[in-house]
Order: structure tokens, then C-alpha cells, then sequence
């Protein structure tokens, strides 16, 4: 009997600690329900992850995808992550009793998620920039611009309009074109770009899209007009600057946000990214005989202006 | 059942549909404004260029694309006839210019057939589907081959993405113009097309019997595969049917002339990163020519027996196929790579004018050019061209520039490069003989064979300057330059074995001429907005050679005044005035064209509706004095025109 104790003892005075351990395996405090398992959302998890093994090592995260979650159990989460517009949807469809985090979700997706539920407490991390900083960032890159031209399609005209009444109030000169489909991108290009202009992409897919993106920057080419994007790709592509927010950033945002509710806190309210990069492409730059300030130039005037806001 | 729930779900999820989502954020993109498709900063080319963008074709009135190369300094443009331009940099060309490249995306318009040159009615491009014509003044051999001996013209058409979904426009006008045209462009998913085609002509030089129509299709397709792959396809063909020859003449009469032509072009393109591109060009033309005439030897030599006549059959068929491909990337920072490499094949069938049913023209090519910005205020470009192939063996040309920033828009550049041209079928084989249709008997023999003539050789040294200020909308480019020619190829007539009857010489090519063309050609700018300019440009040049012909080849001086501006919304006018000096095209001295005066004048007004836009054009096209720009006894006509153009 003795013996047998002996032989055993450590087992049984660790038990609790495996047990301990095993819980928190089984029931993870934090579920990020992600959109899609590769690319940018993966990236996104990796980061939240990441950086809270740093700031919290005790919290366990599990990372599903939109479709497991549906049949996940959602015991013992404390709070839940969505990368994604679908994702966030799927959630906001569960209701779940705990606060959500959006990432990487539109700001105007969030806000028609958001006014289609009465719930309360759940925040987003959105993937665009506010439209003050874009306009603040054309400001200033190239400060000689005055003119601003925009267009609207289907689902941006509100967009658009917002970012006309800022650009406006920043003294520019705001041209812009609604259109309801890329059959009438064309033309609208024609016209707005009949006099040299910035010209300010917006994420509409209607518009804005790989199939039209040749006839938006040889245009605006042509007329010696630098074109501003929303993402690197637009960059790479001929756009002269760009604002976007990495996934890693991203990550990182969510990653504090998620544990000020681990440490009893609540989710901080809706924002854009804190951080965020500005890719300028001098090869477009050189060749349009445009001489843009440096992206760090314009992160350090966009950061102070930021501050003393 | 799961299945019809996770549809349920998924429609009952709040993100509707008309709610943007994350993916234009996320999404690649294809590379539009890659290195290799921008125009290059001209402070930053081995040598001056240049660029006659769209609004320049548009506001420039012109219906042709040699009438587009008088706003290029140092070069000179005739008629031979009202449908066959003549365009030459530097003079020293006869009636078939043949010392400089004319490209359209990437494909070579040069014909080395007959006598050779560019035959401008083939071309099926729309002038209005031109994005810029590039004109390099000087050789550039050493990036695009011995046909760029002494210069190179490249034209850049619009992506089929890139075009209005319908488009016409009508001229009509004084001296028998009338152009009918009409494009259309559509997108089938990732696919975009552009089909143009139209109806073009006028009667041509009053002097002269030669009116003409051209029919013309030019298609194009773009797909972008994904945001690194693309395909372009590009495909044309035209017709012109023409009156030729002197009234006159009995060995060239007034006849009917038709000639076709026809390519098929596939360009693979490979874009991986921002720096590096691939690209495998594949084409393939054929064009063919029917003139034929019967000419009674009695009406030319009267003591001929009356039955003797003589057919002359200047049929002809030729068939390109043309591959290569093209690697940019960047070795290092700083540096950019271009290399290459390519084969042509050309099969002529002409008989009558080489003596044999069938002659290969075929050449393989290898380049590469490095791009190196040494610092922020020097930029070397040094590359080269070895081409091997029948006619002329292995020919190397190099190039050495450096371009040097000295302040804020001011650059100086130096470069120094040799080339040679490759000798065409014509200069080594021609060999043309007419026999008397009854007897047999050799009359007459106008070419004969040339074996011992070697390629042409050209070094050039060249010093430039260009400012752009005030934002750029101020351009000065200066070139000074020395282009020696060795071997400068002439014709001369020498006895022929056998000797035909009626004249026992024939023609033949000989290379022991030379010339040394020397100047400075200028070139300033004002242009505040893409539609409103004030330029002049102006060309000295000075041909010192061995023949009085290549000395009296080219203008000693020539200059132009270019206005465009717009004095009320929606108008638009535009002004072009050229001089040029005496200049003979490869003839003699009382065949010279004494100096020329032309005056352009267009006067433009646009309207538009939410979803039409269109303008009403007069064009008043060499207004005044009828000046000759080829021969001093045809004078080019005065050919004012309406047009009406619109699009949607």
C-alpha cells in the first residue's frame, strides 16, 4: 500500500495542476471566429496570439473558422475576436452572452452589424482609415494639390460624401462623380479628370476593382494625376500613396483590447487602427514628376496633427 | 438539410450584401503602372526623345501618323505620293526612307521587302487609340536593332480597358477627304476588347494620279489572367486600293495599285514584383501587293516591232514571324536590367524584283541594357545589341550614356554609341529584268545584284540638356551632336552581264560614300495643362559627305511654332506652323524642294451630355501658299476638313 502511495504520490499532488492545465486547454478564454483560415486573417490571429502570449501568458486562444464555429461550444470564453465581415455577421447571427471584438471589418459594414442588434458592449478595429487622416495624408504629401476628386459608386456614396465635407473643410477643391455600375466608370473618369487631380480610391468593389483599376490609373496617368489607394496592392499597382493598417497591427490592437477583458475591463469603443503605414510608390512618382514627402515625413506630420487632436 | 441551414444562415446574416466588405482592402491588384509600361522621366533617357502624347495626336488635326513626326525636331517628312509619307531623321534618304524604326507596341513596322523602309498605310491603329508615340532622336540600335540606325519611333496604343464603349468619328473635307470611323470597346469579365475599324482616303497630290481609300480593322484584347499574368492579343488588317504612276511614263503608267496587309500579335506578360516584368512577344504579318501592267515596247523605243510588249508584275507576298522575350528586373538597388533576346524570319515573294520565286531574310537577336544610378545625380545606361543573321553576319551595337542631375530639374547628358545597318534583301539581291514577252530577249534590266556592299556603320556622340521647371510645365531639351556614317550605301548604274538591249547598266549598290551629320537641335515648351502649349522647335544641321546628294539630304535649318490653348469653355484651338529649309530627297540639285512653309490651324469646340461627349473640329491643313515637300512640281494640296466625333 505503501508502496503503491509512494508510487503515486506525485501524480496525485500534481492532479489538480494537470487538471488545472487541461482545463484551460478545453476551454480557452478567448475564440477568434476568422472569415477565412489563410492570407491576411490568418495573419491577423497569428498577431493576436502573438502579442497575448506577451501581455497575458495565461490566456489560452483558439482560433476557428466561421463554419466550425456554428457548432462550437462556447463555454468558458470570456470574449471573442471576429476577423471579417462574414465572420462578424456569423457572430452578431449567434449572440452570444460574452463582448465581441470586430476586426477587420469595414467601418460602415460595422455600424449596419451594429444597428441590426440591440446588443451592447462589443467593439470593432476597423480595416479602412478614417477619412480625416486620408485627406490629412494628401495634405500632406503634396501639398501643392488642390484639387480632389472622388468617386461614388453603389456602396460608397455616403462614404464619399463624408469625405468630400472633410476634404472640403481642408480647403480642397472636391470634384465628384456618382455612378451605378463600371459600365459608367469610363466617362466618369473623362469628366473628373479633365483637369489634373487627386484622385481618392474607395473600397467599392463595384467600382474599384481589378478589372477597372487599368482604366483609373492610366487615366489619371495620362493627366499627369496621382492616385491615392486603401491598400499596398494599390501602391504596387501605380498608385502614387496609400493608407492602410497592417494585419499585424491589427493584431496588435486587438490584442490589448482583448485583455482589458481578461483583466476585468471592457472592450474599448469602435476605432481605427492606432497604427497604420503609408506606401508611396517613387517609381510612379518620378515618372509623373511629382516629388512626394517621404512616408516617414508624412507619418511624423500625420502623428502630430493626430496628437493634437 | 445542414446545407439548406447554412444557406439560411448565411442570407439571414446582417453584412447585407450591398455593405462593403473586407476584401477590396485585402485584394491583389495587376501592376498597371509598371516601370516598364510608364514613360520614362526624359531627364532620364540615354539620349533626347520626343513624346507626342494623346492630346497632341487630338489637337494636332492630324489624319495621318507621319504628319505627327513634323513636331519632332531634326525630322523631315514629304510625300511621295498622297497615301505614301516619307518620314527620315537627318536626312540622307531617297523616296524610301529606311534608316529608322517605327514600332507599334513592340511590333516592327519596318518592311525590308522592296527598296524597304515604313510603309505608313499599313499601319491599322486608330490615330485616337494612340496613348504617346516615343520618337528617341538618334540611333538606339543597341535596344531595338540595326533598323534603328539612326533613330526610332515607337507607338504605344491604349489598353483595350481603356476605351469607350462606342466611338465615331466622321472627317470630311476639301481634296476628296472622307474617314469613316468607329471603335467599340467592351469587358466580358476579366476580359476586355476593343474593335476599331474605318474607311479613309482623298485624292492625294493634284499633280499627281494618286487617290486613295484604305480600309482598316484593328482589334485588341487584354486579359488579365491574374494580378501577375496578362495576355494581350492584337490583330489588324488593312486594305488600300490606290491610283499610281505618271501619265506620262510608259514603263509607269496610271494603274491601279492594291496592297493588303494583315498581322496576328500575342504578348504574354509576367509581372511578379513591382521591378520585374517578363514578357514573350509573338507576331506574325503578311502582306501582298497587286500591280501589274503591260507595257508595248514600241511606245517607249519607236523602231521596237510593234508585237514586242513586255509584262511587268510587281506581285508580291511577304510573311513575317517574329518571337522574343523580355526580362526587366533589378539586380541590385539602383540598377535596372532589361535583356532579351529574339528571332525574325521574313519569306519575300517578289520576282520580278529579285529573279528568284523565293528569298529568307532571318536574324536572331540578343540585348541587354543596364540602368545604373550610380548616385542620386548620376544615372549610367549602358547597353548592347548583337544581331546575327543572312545579308550581314554578327553585328554589335553598343551604347554608353550617363546622365548626370545637376540641380533640381536640370540634367546634362553625353553618350556615345556605333551601330550598323544590316544590309535588306533589296541593297545585296535585287535583280530586276524585264524580257520581251514573245522573244524572250532581256530589254531592260533596272537593278542588279550587289555582293560586295557591306552594312552602313554610325558613331554617335551627343551631348544634351534638358530643364524641366516649374513643376514641369516648362521643358527645354537641347542635343548637340556628330553622327559619322561609314559606307554610306549609293546607287549608281554600271554595265550588267548580260547586257539587256535597250541599256546595257543597271543599277547597283556600292558602300563607299560617307557623311558626317553634325547640330543642334532645340526644343522648349510651355504646357501649364495637358490641352494649353506655346512651343518652338528648331533644328541646325549640317551634312558634310563624300556625295552632293546626301549634303543637299537634309535642311540646313528647320524650326516649328506649336499653340494650343483654350479661349472660352469648351473651345479649343490649336496652331502649328513648320519651316523647312531647301532639301532633296537623295536627288538631283534641280530636283530639290526649295524651302517650305506649312500652317495648321484647328479650331475645336466639345460638348457632353451625362453620358455622350463630343467634339465639332475644323481643321484648316496647310493654309496659304501651296508649298512641294517631295518633288518641286507637287505641291501639297491644301486639305481642310470638318470633323464630328463622339463617344460614349
Amino acid at each position: 500500500m505503501t508502496s503503491w502511495l509512494r508510487a503515486r504520490l506525485p501524480i496525485l499532488l500534481f492532479m489538480p495542476l494537470l487538471l488545472c492545465v487541461a482545463g484551460v486547454r478545453a476551454a480557452p478564454a478567448v475564440l477568434v471566429v476568422s472569415s477565412e483560415m489563410d492570407g491576411a486573417y490568418e495573419q491577423v490571429a497569428n498577431a493576436i496570439t502573438r502579442e497575448l502570449q506577451l501581455s497575458d501568458p495565461a490566456a489560452a486562444v483558439d482560433i476557428v473558422s466561421r463554419e466550425a464555429f456554428r457548432a462550437r461550444s462556447l463555454d468558458g470564453i470570456r470574449t471573442i475576436v471576429t476577423i471579417g465581415a462574414l465572420a462578424a455577421g456569423e457572430v452578431i447571427l449567434a449572440a452570444p452572452p460574452m463582448p465581441v471584438l470586430h476586426t477587420l471589418v469595414p467601418r460602415e459594414t460595422f455600424a449596419r452589424l451594429a444597428s441590426s442588434t440591440t446588443r451592447t458592449g462589443d467593439s470593432a478595429i476597423f480595416v479602412d482609415q478614417p477619412a480625416d487622416r486620408q485627406i490629412a495624408a494628401i495634405r500632406a504629401a503634396l501639398p501643392e494639390w488642390q484639387r480632389l476628386a472622388l468617386i461614388a459608386g453603389p456602396q460608397t456614396h455616403e462614404l464619399v460624401a463624408h469625405l468630400a465635407r472633410i476634404a472640403g473643410a481642408e480647403g480642397f477643391e472636391v470634384v465628384v462623380r456618382e455612378i451605378k455600375s463600371d459600365r459608367e466608370l469610363f466617362a466618369a473618369m473623362q469628366q473628373i479628370m479633365s483637369r489634373p487631380a487627386v484622385l481618392l480610391a474607395v473600397p467599392d468593389g463595384e467600382i474599384f476593382n481589378s478589372h477597372t483599376i487599368q482604366n483609373i490609373l492610366l487615366t489619371s496617368y495620362r493627366q499627369r494625376s496621382p492616385v491615392v489607394g486603401f491598400s499596398p496592392a494599390y501602391v504596387r499597382a501605380g498608385a502614387l500613396l496609400a493608407l492602410y493598417a497592417t494585419p499585424a497591427q491589427i493584431g496588435k490592437q486587438a490584442a490589448d483590447a482583448i485583455s482589458s477583458v481578461l483583466n476585468g475591463g471592457r472592450l474599448p469603443p469602435p476605432s481605427h487602427s492606432h497604427e497604420y503605414e503609408v506606401g508611396v510608390n517613387l517609381t510612379v512618382a518620378r515618372s509623373l514628376g511629382i516629388h512626394p514627402r517621404s512616408a516617414e515625413t508624412i507619418k511624423s506630420v500625420l502623428n502630430r496633427r493626430e496628437i493634437v487632436e | 438539410m445542414l446545407t439548406l441551414l447554412g444557406c439560411a444562415l448565411s442570407s439571414s446574416v446582417p453584412a447585407a450584401h450591398d455593405a462593403p466588405s473586407e476584401a477590396a482592402f485585402l485584394g491583389e491588384l495587376p501592376m498597371v503602372l509598371s516601370a516598364s509600361r510608364l514613360s520614362q522621366p526624359l531627364s532620364e533617357a540615354p539620349g533626347a526623345m520626343t513624346v507626342i502624347d494623346r492630346d497632341m495626336i487630338r489637337l494636332s488635326g492630324a489624319r495621318t501618323m507621319a504628319d505627327l513626326l513634323r513636331l519632332v525636331p531634326g525630322m523631315q517628312v514629304g510625300s511621295r505620293s498622297g497615301y505614301y509619307p516619307l518620314a527620315t531623321y537627318h536626312g540622307l534618304s531617297d523616296d524610301t526612307p529606311r534608316r529608322m524604326l517605327v514600332r507599334i507596341d513592340g511590333r516592327s513596322t519596318y518592311a525590308p521587302y522592296l527598296i524597304s523602309g515604313t510603309e505608313w498605310h499599313t499601319i491599322t491603329v486608330d490615330l485616337e487609340d494612340i496613348e504617346r508615340i516615343e520618337v528617341f532622336r538618334g540611333t538606339n540600335a543597341s535596344a531595338y536593332g540595326s533598323q534603328a540606325f539612326m533613330g526610332v519611333v515607337n507607338i504605344v496604343t491604349r489598353a483595350a480597358t481603356d476605351s469607350p464603349r462606342l466611338r465615331a468619328r466622321i472627317n470630311q473635307g476639301e481634296n476628296g477627304i472622307r474617314d469613316r470611323n468607329v471603335s467599340i470597346g467592351q469587358h466580358f469579365g476579366s476580359i476586355a476588347v476593343r474593335l476599331s475599324a474605318g474607311r479613309e482616303g482623298d485624292s492625294g497630290i493634284p499633280e499627281l494620279h494618286d487617290s486613295h481609300r484604305r480600309q482598316r480593322a484593328d482589334f485588341r484584347a487584354d486579359w488579365q489572367i491574374d494580378h501577375e499574368h496578362r495576355l494581350e492579343f492584337h490583330a489588324g488588317m488593312v486594305r488600300l486600293k490606290a491610283s499610281i504612276g505618271y501619265e506620262s511614263d510608259y514603263d509607269n503608267p496610271v494603274r491601279p495599285l492594291e496592297h493588303r496587309a494583315a498581322f496576328g500579335q500575342v504578348r504574354w506578360r509576367w509581372q511578379p514584383t513591382p521591378d520585374e516584368e517578363l514578357n514573350l512577344t509573338v507576331y506574325q504579318q503578311e502582306t501582298s501587293m497587286r500591280d501589274g501592267f503591260r507595257v508595248n515596247v514600241s511606245d517607249v523605243v519607236p523602231i521596237a516591232p510593234p508585237q514586242w510588249y513586255v509584262d511587268v508584275d510587281y506581285d508580291n507576298r511577304i510573311r513575317r514571324s517574329d518571337i522574343e522575350l523580355e526580362h526587366t528586373f533589378s539586380p541590385r538597388t539602383g540598377m535596372r536590367m532589361v535583356w532579351g533576346l529574339g528571332y525574325r524570319d521574313d519569306r519575300l515573294r517578289a520576282h520580278q524584283i529579285f529573279h528568284r520565286d523565293l528569298i529568307r531574310y532571318h536574324s536572331g537577336r540578343l540585348f541587354a541594357n543596364l540602368e545604373w544610378r550610380a548616385t542620386p545625380q548620376w544615372l549610367v545606361n549602358a547597353g548592347i545589341m548583337a544581331e546575327r543573321g543572312n545579308y550581314s553576319g554578327t553585328l554589335l551595337a553598343p551604347r554608353l550614356a550617363a546622365n548626370y542631375h545637376v540641380s533640381e530639374g536640370h540634367t546634362l547628358r553625353a553618350s556615345v554609341g556605333r551601330a550598323y545597318r544590316r544590309l535588306t534583301p533589296f541593297e545585296h539581291d535585287a535583280d530586276m529584268r524585264f524580257y520581251e514577252a514573245n522573244t524572250g530577249i532581256l530589254l531592260l534590266q533596272t537593278a542588279q545584284p550587289s555582293p560586295d556592299v557591306r552594312p552602313e556603320r554610325i558613331t554617335v556622340r551627343e551631348l544634351g540638356y534638358r530643364a524641366e521647371l516649374a513643376q514641369r510645365s516648362v521643358s527645354v531639351d537641347v542635343r548637340l551632336f556628330e553622327e559619322r556614317i561609314d559606307r554610306l550605301i549609293r546607287r549608281d548604274n554600271v554595265a550588267t552581264d548580260p547586257p539587256p538591249l535597250l541599256d546595257p547598266r543597271a543599277q547597283r549598290f556600292f558602300s563607299d560614300d560617307r557623311a558626317t551629320v553634325s547640330g543642334v537641335e532645340f526644343a522648349t515648351m510651355w504646357r501649364p495643362t495637358a490641352t494649353t502649349w506655346l512651343g518652338v522647335n528648331f533644328a541646325r544641321l549640317n551634312v558634310g559627305s563624300s556625295s552632293d546628294r546626301a549634303e543637299r539630304s537634309a535642311p540646313r535649318t528647320s524650326a516649328s511654332l506649336l499653340a494650343a490653348w483654350s479661349p472660352a469653355r469648351r473651345w479649343h484651338l490649336s496652331l502649328a506652323h513648320h519651316y523647312v529649309g531647301t532639301m532633296g530627297w537623295y536627288i538631283r540639285e534641280s530636283q530639290s524642294v526649295p524651302k517650305q512653309r506649312r500652317t495648321d490651324i484647328r479650331i475645336a469646340r466639345s460638348f457632353s451630355t451625362a453620358e455622350l461627349r463630343g467634339e465639332f473640329a475644323l481643321v484648316l491643313a496647310n493654309l496659304g501658299k501651296r508649298d512641294a515637300d517631295f518633288r518641286p512640281a507637287f505641291k501639297t494640296p491644301r486639305q481642310s476638313y470638318a470633323s464630328l466625333s463622339i463617344e460614349f
